[in-house]
């Protein structure tokens, strides 16, 4: 279990947090593609992005998990 | 009774399956107001996913940023609460007013802005200590609200702007293909008023950049690329409309050089190509030099010549950009760096009109604060949040005080709507799916209503935020909610008088604001231009033309729009002359000087006197002997005002008396 974080005294939800990293990350990467001009090979861009988000947000989740509990 | 149609019943459907979601979602998370997830699917869903995800993200933003804000007023005023009340209305209005500038869908931003700091801060006056957890439960649950919608459009059928851009593309292409084509090749084509509607729609594409920008199907280089058009095209129309006028005056005496080199510049035109192909053919200008033309007619040849060549060049690197968009050929380096570069059309901001409606956004604020005050009455700040937002949504439009009267019609509605489900359909639900099928009742059918009205949103969002849903449903007291009813409807009549009082409304009235604004701008052009002020004023007075053009009818104002056209051109034309003037020696310059300062006082007086075709024949005389190249742009600018002004004069002839 991840605890709140606690930032200037103000608790904030790690989820937030990691949603928020997702989000950057989703960003940064569809910013890649698009410029290198690889989503001509993605089926269905809408979904692809928000996969890629979730899968961010998992990602982000278990690092931080695997960082506050090591 | 309406009929709506499958796509408005699938939207609804999607709207309903993400509220719901997102209600789940905010309950199993134990926000506190759960209905504010709902109300934010209901506000921010739509049938495009560009408009979903701009409206989704300022959305975040404005309630981010006030969230900030309203904590850090109480923290400063916690103590006095009047200065809070002061402070947050100074803040409030004043981004409301920075909303009201920008036309853009990123005003949404600043709107939210503004309500959420009276949501926050004035609801919250009395209670300062909770005003944190209010800020924060309102940004967790306006978050899951746009998330929801987000990934619910993402997997349900999202709707790209793509097909209606490319709509649009094609539409404008042939509407001006088939005006420069006519018109070279002398056949009369479709009105002036069908022409600016194509301006009107062109500069509207400026509202969606937004929108384009967070639509994940529309790629950067087809934004880009229709930016690129739409600046071309916007460029390109007032340059059509002046070939046109030279064209009209000659008709009577073309000849054949210059009719089979028009014949040529269309068919350049149709295929695409630039004026280098029409360079190899004889110039008409040389042509008619050895005959017996006035220098008038010869001045008037060579700008017309030189006005083709332009349009040509714009012409060709348009469907050069279009054919690239489409796949068919790859632009040339310049062209593509220019591509990357392009921005949309800058919509500017009509300031005059902000500051009226911040006014009386300030006024009802001030008037409903004050009567809450007076009679403490607990559903003031209700009161005074529906005023507000009743002046800051519609206070902008022509006819903001009927809108206003509608909006409060459609709170009626909303209330009656909320009444049903507080008080009969919501209390039968005993667990979550009679819960939803209770929902369902009530928001399919507003749903399917706000696929196509906006007005339905606000009704479907204020019905939803009167029911007092949250993690149990327990209805509001009924003498409560009647309360809030009569806070409701008296925040609005408030906010309607108070926009009475602070600007003039109807079309009529914008019409003629817009024309006196034209008039200010060519008196401007008059006495100082730089660089690029041609260019600006153009884009403004399109963005005017555009505007005027859709009102003229409720103005009562036909042919309006056609006058500041021809007020365009005039502008276009003092821009150059004073541009160019000063490249052209002393004694021109002095010339320019007298026949502007003329031009100024007679736009001041509003008359046009036949002083300025005197200025005009001394100018034209004094720039005649610096430089007898017709194509000169001082030259091509004095007689495009000439023609503009003095369709009808005798022709020009140089005076070497000087």
């Amino acid at each position: 279990m991840i605890g709140e974080l606690n930032i200037a005294g103000i608790f904030i939800s790690p989820l937030l947090l990691c949603l928020l990293t997702a989000f950057m990350v989703r960003v940064l990467i569809s910013r890649v593609l698009e410029t290198r001009d690889l989503y001509r090979y993605i089926w269905h861009r809408p979904l692809f992005d928000i996969s890629l988000f979730f899968t961010a947000a998992g990602v982000s989740f278990l690092l931080l998990r695997a960082l506050t509990t090591s | 009774m309406k009929q709506f149609g499958p796509e408005q019943w699938f939207f609804s459907l999607k709207l309903f399956i993400t509220a719901m979601i997102a209600y789940a979602i905010s309950v199993r998370m134990a926000l506190p107001q759960s209905y504010w997830s709902i109300v934010t699917c209901c506000v921010v869903m739509n049938p495009s996913t560009g408009v979903i995800r701009s409206k989704g993200l300022y959305r975040l933003t404005g309630t981010v940023a006030a969230g900030v804000c309203s904590v850090a007023l109480a923290g400063m005023f916690a103590s006095t609460p009047i200065l809070l009340i002061v402070g947050t209305g100074l803040l409030a209005t004043l981004a409301l007013g920075i909303a009201l500038l920008d036309r853009t869908p990123r005003a949404y931003g600043a709107q939210l802005f503004g309500i959420t700091l009276l949501l926050v801060a004035v609801a919250g006056v009395d209670h300062p200590e909770h005003m944190f957890d209010t800020a924060v439960a309102r940004v967790c649950e306006i978050a899951v609200g746009i998330i929801c919608c987000t990934v619910v459009d993402s997997i349900l059928a999202p709707r790209s702007m793509k097909g209606m851009l490319r709509g649009k593309l094609d539409a404008w292409l042939s509407d001006v293909e088939t005006w420069l084509d006519d018109m070279l090749r002398g056949h009369t084509g479709a009105s002036e008023r069908d022409r600016q509607k194509t301006i009107a729609d062109i500069t509207a594409l400026s509202t969606m950049s937004r929108q384009l920008l967070h639509d994940p199907m529309v790629s950067k280089y087809e934004r880009q690329g229709t930016f690129a058009i739409q600046q071309r095209l916007l460029r390109l129309i007032p340059l059509l409309a002046a070939i046109e006028t030279s064209l009209l005056e000659h008709a009577a005496a073309m000849d054949r050089a210059l009719v089979r080199w028009l014949t040529q510049a269309a068919r350049c035109a149709r295929n695409g190509v630039g004026p280098d192909a029409l360079a190899r053919q004889p110039d008409p200008h040389n042509v008619q030099a050895a005959a017996s033309d006035s220098h008038w007619r010869s001045l008037q040849r060579a700008s017309l010549v030189a006005q083709v060549r332009d349009a040509l060049r714009i012409w060709s690197d348009i469907q050069q950009i279009n054919r690239s968009m489409l796949g068919e050929a790859e632009p040339a380096p310049e062209l593509a760096r220019r591509i990357q570069e392009a921005r949309p059309f800058r919509l500017l901001p009509d300031v005059q009109l902000a500051v009226s409606v911040a006014g009386g956004i300030l006024l009802s604020y001030t008037v409903l604060c004050l009567l809450w005050w007076a009679t403490g009455w607990p559903q003031g700040s209700n009161a005074v949040l529906m005023g507000t937002v009743a002046v800051a949504f519609f206070g902008n439009l022509d006819e903001a005080g009927k809108l206003i009267k509608k909006f409060g019609t459609f709170c009626a509605l909303a209330l009656l709507i909320g009444a049903i489900l507080s008080y009969g359909l919501l209390p039968m639900a005993r667990d979550y799916p009679s819960f939803v099928i209770a929902m369902a009742i009530v928001m399919l059918p507003l749903g399917a209503w706000a696929a196509t009205n906006p007005l339905a949103i606000l009704l479907m969002a204020v019905s939803l935020s009167m029911i007092n849903l949250q993690q149990h449903y327990a209805p509001m007291e009924f003498d409560l909610f009647l309360d809030s009813v009569f806070a409701t409807e008296l925040g609005i009549g408030v906010g309607y008088y108070c926009m009475h009082i602070v600007r003039r409304m109807g079309a009529s009235h914008v019409v003629e604001r817009f024309s006196r604004m034209q008039r200010n701008d060519i008196i401007e052009l008059t006495q100082h231009v730089g660089e690029h002020s041609r260019e600006r004023y153009s884009n403004r007075a399109l963005d005017r033309i555009a505007a005027v053009n859709s009102r003229e009818e409720a103005a009562n104002k036909p042919g309006h729009s056609a006058l500041l056209f021809r007020w365009l051109r005039i502008g276009v034309a003092i821009a150059t002359i004073r541009y160019t003037a000063k490249q052209c020696g002393e004694t021109v310059e002095r010339e320019v000087d007298a026949l502007l300062s003329t031009v100024r006082e007679d736009a001041e007086r509003g008359v046009k006197s036949n002083a300025i075709l005197t200025h005009i024949d001394r100018t034209l005389s004094a720039a005649w002997q610096t430089t007898q190249d017709g194509a000169h742009p001082l030259l091509r600018g004095l007689t495009g005002l000439r023609q503009v002004l003095f369709n009808d004069a005798p022709a020009w002839e140089p005076h070497h008396d000087r």
